[in-house]
């Protein structure tokens, strides 16, 4: 069904784009929460001098919580279908199924939402194919997906089954490979005495926004 | 046969008329006709007490989280993330509200009953078993084993077998709504309402669905709700679970 907010979320090319083995659906941006997290263990590594500070990586994580809403039965149904899907796409793979040895492999999916959640490439668009969206959206693992439908609204019905009319997404991703622009000063001064291009590492590319 | 698989009373007791057990018509009450009419009873099952309690759907509260517990396994090839384990929580809440003395004091011992259901089995005179039983859990498509695709008209705990949520319980709360008040009753007090909340996993020890050989038990809760899928591109969108609709 189309209404005010369809035609508002096609305008801004800002539908939020979820794909993972070969399929892609999309929401509408009813967003709840968006945080951006980095998370390091830092741990003191003791020598007879000095006590050295090290970590063994950044962990970069996305969260994100929407609302899903519908206006009529129909929508409902394709909302609630669109969530099986996202589900499926989170559930992990199994390595060799005959195989009783079998490892569950993460699931990894992409995720595009106008310039705030991209793959360092913040431009947007009304449609993705899954092809399309692995280039610009962010690879990322899920780690977490809860529903929850808001009941004071209430359900539809028919054919003996109910829909929640607005329910609630919230994503937990981990960011498979996230971007790393931090250069060195030693290899800054290095690039620059061979004239290399460093735009690459200055920031801007999260939000789409380049500083000189 | 025993009392209570004759008239389980604790699914379908309300001061009001059911058709199924005409003798026991105690007044009449339009929330469970719509229920019934809907199909949206909450039922929970316990094979072992062999009792089955069923409740109107007054519902407060309800989520589905998923979990996908990840660890990294170091390779020298580049290290691998490799999921652990999967945990797939519901939580309810319900209001459980009486009518009638009689019906509140069947609410109080349906509140009782699930409260035995988390308990450890007990053998006459053997120490209590510390094994934690599964649960059969269904409320139309909101909550049930991805099977539950049209209304379906629960008579026996055969059909919460068939539809339902084979899962653990977690945590059991219920709390009465002290403002509303008491059935006052032969010097005892019967609350007019309980506020429920239940916590509860979904079993990762689901039958095989397929041939083969015995799996994980992740995969098993994987492919038992998505009917075979995660396993590759083609199969992955298959099942119907947790809403009762074609994914495809």
């Amino acid at each position: 069904m189309n209404d005010y907010s369809s035609d508002y979320t096609t305008d801004k090319k800002a539908k939020i784009f979820i794909g993972n083995k070969n399929k892609v659906i999309d929401f509408k941006p009813f967003i709840e929460n968006l945080s951006y997290e980095k998370k390091t263990k830092v741990i003191e590594f003791k020598t007879f001098f000095e006590a050295i500070a090290q970590t063994d990586g950044v962990n970069v994580s996305r969260k994100l919580t929407f609302k899903v809403v519908a206006s009529d039965y129909d929508e409902a149904i394709s909302n609630h279908k669109k969530f099986q899907k996202l589900l499926r796409m989170a559930m992990p793979l199994i390595d060799a199924p005959d195989d009783t040895s079998a490892t569950l492999k993460v699931s990894q999916i992409y995720i595009k939402f106008s310039n705030l959640i991209s793959n360092y490439k913040p431009s947007a668009a009304n449609s993705y194919s899954f092809d399309s969206l692995q280039k610009a959206g962010l690879l990322c693992s899920v780690s977490g997906i809860e529903y929850k439908p808001e009941l004071d609204l209430g359900f539809f019905d028919g054919n003996g089954l109910i829909f929640a009319k607005v329910f609630t997404i919230s994503l937990d991703l981990k960011v498979v490979a996230p971007e790393n622009k931090k250069l060195s000063r030693k290899a800054r001064a290095q690039a620059k005495a061979d004239g290399d291009d460093l735009s690459s590492f200055t920031p801007g590319s999260l939000f789409g926004f380049k500083t000189p | 046969m025993s009392y209570k698989s004759k008239i389980p009373i604790l699914v379908n007791y309300q001061g009001a008329h059911d058709p199924n057990f005409p003798s026991f018509p105690l007044g009449t009450e339009y929330s469970h006709n719509y229920s019934d009419n809907k199909g949206v009873f909450f039922y929970i099952y316990d094979e072992s007490m062999e009792v089955a309690v069923g409740l109107k759907a007054f519902i407060t509260d309800f989520s589905i989280n998923t979990q996908f517990e990840q660890e990294t396994i170091k390779d020298p090839g580049g290290d691998v993330d490799k999921v652990k384990g999967i945990g797939i929580n519901y939580k309810i809440g319900l209001n459980v509200p009486a009518i009638s003395a009689n019906d509140a004091r069947v609410n109080a011992t349906r509140m009782e009953t699930l409260g035995i259901m988390l308990n450890k089995t007990v053998g006459l005179g053997e120490a209590a078993d510390p094994t934690v039983e599964i649960k059969y859990i269904l409320l139309s498509n909101l909550i049930h084993n991805g099977k539950y695709t049209k209304k379906i008209d629960v008579k026996t705990a055969g059909t919460i077998k068939k539809y339902g949520l084979i899962c653990y319980l977690n945590d059991l709360t219920y709390t009465v709504e002290t403002d509303m008040g008491f059935f006052e009753y032969k010097e005892k007090l019967w609350p007019k309402v309980f506020s429920l909340s239940l916590d509860f996993v979904a079993s990762q020890t689901y039958p095989q669905p397929m041939s083969g050989g015995i799996m994980p038990a992740a995969k098993n809760l994987i492919r038992s709700l998505t009917d075979g899928g995660g396993i590759s591109d083609k199969e992955a969108y298959k099942g119907k679970w947790p809403f009762g609709i074609s994914t495809l």
